[in-house]
């Protein structure tokens, strides 16, 4: 039966072409700016290497700290703190925290990195971090292996494929050299590059020293920097890292947030010796990536997007139910036959939803096929096309097989398809078999 | 005809349905997607108040410790200001150059500034009032030969000339016309002085220019100047913060300045530790502030969804029309039997699309008009936004009315427009038929 349906279908595409081409040409557009839209979501926020466990993801990066006008000043949390922090290792397991990683870079400043091979010089941000790094991303290593813990003293370095091979020439470099600034390390890993598209994630840089090497960040910044730091009475708040965290289950989040917050505080009170209300901000990696409150909920983000994505299926369905309306008034003394040699409702319009199908599903892959273009195209800009403020170091570095072909992103146009194609085909089929047979027949006169 | 076409559209009121409630999304869509295209457009092009025109921003930026090419013996405060002055000078005698100006970071079109409380004494109102006020200012740092006033072209409200600096070199304060009117109460505010709140520094008011545009995508209002004589810089931060601006003469090939300056200029600024980082004319760092505020990103999003709203008119038009069309071929053919013109045959279904359209819109406005009601209209980028501009000074086109009108008038033509190419094709190629045809069809 749904073979015939099908065949029916495919007849009626031949014979009417304009129907069939503004059908698909409606669908395709539809299915183009809401998986566009879907793309660039899956990319921002979907597990993509190396950062497979985004949805488990906490990243803590502010300090507000009350001042006495009612405010409040932002710092960024402290190493040293940090350090302490994680000492509180009995009470972070119990609310399910899995790993908790320093991570210090300095975005005001590129570090010049070169090697004894060549007289290339790139400018880079170095990430320095510990080894629990290497747990919390899924890095895949091309050549030697990370940094333990026994090393994290020692000048030695992981770098990306694609550094390796600007400064060599080849990604076989465990054991050269590499020079950030005047000081040199040791390479003992090649991970390859990250992929995701923006270079703003956690996992960004193309090299990854021992935070051991930062530690002049905290101590020793006012003479790294002139006068930078005036010392004052929120000195001892400050700090220039930001911590990643890794909870066994998405759920536990919440109680992460609480408990490492609570923890930071005590500290942050005792070290700097002050009563002052502290409120440490940790964000789910969601909330970074979209540049939200840490106390946004996830719908409210999301709802600008929702409301073009209902835009962009509602007004192609209004046209595909207006085509499908017309058609059946064309079919009435057809669906008056069927009815009265039998037919049920129900049948008529799987009938209906099954031909419809047919269209809908090569509007489909040609909506799917222009999405691909489309992110592929215009991947410089696309993805950071709902973002309000754009840091500099956000730089597309290109779309991915795995960013556009995965199972999430085809299982969300078939989806969107068959919405549209029941949204489309359902009511205008209802209304037309609202007729009784009589009527339907006497349509044929 | 119109009233005959009414009729028809009622009689066929059910096969309206669809492409009727379609044009009635599309209408609301359009607008919402017009309301911030136009208020960025609009607001980016009010008269800015000053001459961004061959201007170029130059940045430095300094090796620090940690880098290579570091000198510690160059790390003094003798060096950095013998450095300083050497690169001003070779700027300064540029021939390309008619003047240049040395600020802070905030500089008219840009995206900083300073703010501060400031007090004005009721002695200096003609009112006896005192009046408190945070100001938005941006510090110029003068020398003898720089000259902010004129790289920018700030015009004198009393001469409508560029305004001139202090002949003397005093520190003061320059501000806007609708600053003088809301401290001072009076547009004559030259020699009047200002207070910080907080603080003994009183400041006078050395000239009162036309309001500019102090921060991008936003109206020209309430601006000061802030002068500050320029202090031999003794930290290698101090200098790298300033921006130097300079203004070309006029007949400079812009294209040949910008590939000198970077092949031969920007080598020779470099001394000591310090080193120009960028040169810039004033479009590209507008471009590039575009790019960081998502401004373009709002440029780009408004196009998609109006493109995307014109495709499915012109889709369910086109549609809907072609079915209309077929179904009424022997009407057709009557018709121009009967001796009616392919052009009146076209114009009737024309006007029909029109009506629809023009119906369908104006049922949407109550719904637009209640959108404005709950929510307002598209702010652009409200966080940039933070210079709220005094309503005197919003541009005419800015003002809720005349904004609704403009912003409805165009969405409106765009719907219009795209519903009546929409109808034209498909009726257009079925009049080229012979009425004898049409009618053997039937």
């Amino acid at each position: 039966m749904i073979k015939q349906f099908f065949r029916q279908a495919w007849t009626m595409m031949k014979q009417q072409k304009l129907f069939t081409g503004i059908y698909i040409a409606g669908t395709a557009a539809s299915i183009a700016m809401a998986m566009t839209i879907f793309v660039i979501l899956y990319i921002k926020l979907g597990p993509l290497y190396p950062e497979e466990n985004r949805d488990r993801m906490l990243i803590f990066t502010e300090v507000v700290v009350a001042d006495d006008e009612g405010g409040g000043r932002i710092f960024n949390p402290r190493l040293k703190y940090i350090e302490q922090l994680k000492q509180e290792s009995k009470l972070l397991k119990k609310v399910g925290v899995r790993e908790i990683v320093p991570f210090v870079s300095d975005f005001s400043h590129l570090c010049e990195i070169s090697s004894d091979n060549s007289n290339t010089t790139i400018n880079e941000l170095p990430a320095y971090v510990d080894c629990g790094y290497w747990q919390l991303f899924n890095f895949r290593f091309v050549q030697g292996r990370p940094f333990t813990k026994e090393e994290e003293h020692s000048p030695v370095a992981v770098i990306t494929a694609s550094l390796a091979e600007k400064l060599f020439a080849t990604t076989d470099v465990v054991g050269q050299r590499i020079y950030i600034d005047t000081d040199y390390y040791s390479i003992v890993g090649v991970v390859e590059g990250q992929r995701t598209c923006l270079t703003n994630t956690p996992s960004a840089g193309n090299i990854f020293v021992s935070i051991h090497h930062a530690r002049y960040y905290d101590e020793e910044r006012k003479s790294f920097y002139g006068d930078v730091n005036e010392i004052n009475e929120y000195n001892a708040f400050n700090g220039y890292t930001y911590m990643y965290t890794i909870a066994e289950t998405a759920k536990q989040s919440d109680s992460i947030k609480k408990e490492i917050a609570e923890i930071y505080s005590r500290i942050l009170q005792q070290n700097a010796t002050t009563n002052k209300k502290i409120e440490p901000r940790i964000y789910e990696y969601w909330q970074t990536a979209m540049d939200v409150r840490h106390d946004s909920n996830f719908f409210t983000a999301i709802l600008e997007y929702l409301y073009l994505l209902l835009a962009f299926l509602l007004i192609p369905a209004l046209n595909l139910c207006g085509l499908i309306s017309t058609r059946m008034s064309s079919r009435l003394a057809e669906v008056g036959v069927r009815k009265a040699y039998g037919a049920t409702n129900r049948q008529i319009i799987t009938q209906v939803l099954y031909e419809n199908m047919l269209f809908t599903a090569i509007g489909a892959f040609v909506g799917l096929v222009l999405t691909y273009i489309i992110v592929y195209k215009n991947c410089d800009w696309i993805v950071t096309l709902f973002d309000g403020k754009i840091s500099n170091d956000t730089i597309a570095q290109g779309v991915t097989f795995e960013m556009l072909f995965n199972p999430t992103v085809i299982a969300s146009v078939l989806l969107l398809a068959l919405l549209l194609n029941i949204a489309s085909a359902l009511v205008p089929t209802l209304l037309a078999l609202k007729r009784d047979i009589i009527q339907s027949l006497y349509h044929r006169r | 005809m119109i009233k005959k076409i009414i009729n028809q559209i009622w009689n066929e009121r059910k096969e309206n349905a669809w492409i009727f409630l379609e044009l009635l999304a599309v209408s609301i869509f359009m607008w919402l997607a017009i309301d911030p295209l136009f208020n960025l457009i609009s607001r980016d092009s009010v008269d800015k108040g000053y001459d961004s025109e061959k201007i170029y921003n130059i940045t430095y930026t300094y090796d620090n410790k940690r880098s290579p090419k570091y000198k510690a013996e160059l790390d003094n405060a003798t060096t950095i200001r013998e450095s300083y002055k050497q690169m001003l000078h070779l700027i300064e005698s540029l021939p390309e150059v008619e003047s240049y100006a040395i600020s802070d970071g905030g500089f008219p079109g840009g995206n900083t500034y300073g703010g501060w409380e400031f007090i004005v004494d009721s002695t200096m109102r003609a009112d006896n009032k005192e009046v408190k006020k945070e100001i938005y200012f941006f510090t110029c740092i003068e020398t003898t030969e720089s000259d902010f006033l004129q790289t920018f072209s700030f015009k004198d409200v009393r001469t409508g000339e560029i305004l001139k600096k202090d002949k003397n070199g005093n520190e003061g304060v320059y501000i806007s016309k609708s600053l003088a009117k809301e401290l001072f109460d009076t547009e004559s505010a030259v020699g009047k002085s200002i207070k910080m709140h907080d603080s003994d520094n009183s400041f006078n008011v050395l000239g009162v220019y036309e309001d500019v545009q102090g921060f991008i995508y936003n109206e020209p209002g309430e601006f000061m100047v802030m002068v500050r004589q320029y202090d031999d810089p003794s930290n290698i931060r101090h200098v790298a913060e300033n921006i130097i601006h300079i203004k070309l003469k006029d007949g400079v090939d812009e294209y040949k300045f910008e590939k000198r300056m970077e092949d031969e200029i920007k080598p020779r600024l470099r001394a000591g530790n310090l080193y120009c980082d960028r040169i810039l004319s004033h479009g590209k760092l507008k471009n590039e502030f575009e790019n960081a505020y998502g401004i373009k990103n709002k440029y780009r999003q408004n196009f998609i969804i109006s493109s995307f709203a014109i495709l499915c008119t012109l889709l369910g038009i086109i549609g809907t029309f072609w079915v209309r069309v077929v179904a009424r071929r022997q009407e057709i053919g009557i018709m121009q039997s009967m001796g009616a013109t392919r052009a009146t045959i076209v114009k009737q279904f024309i006007l029909e699309a029109t009506l629809l359209a023009s119906i369908a819109f104006a049922i949407a406005m109550p719904i637009v008009l209640h959108k404005i009601y709950a929510i307002g209209f598209a702010e652009p980028l409200v966080d940039l936004m933070r210079v709220k501009p005094i309503s005197e000074t919003i541009a005419w086109r800015n003002k809720p009315v005349p904004h609704f009108i403009i912003v409805s008038a165009i969405s409106y033509f765009i719907v219009v427009v795209a519903s009546i190419v929409g109808a034209a094709i498909p009726v257009a190629s079925t009049v080229r038929k012979e009425p004898v045809e049409a009618l053997r069809e039937e």
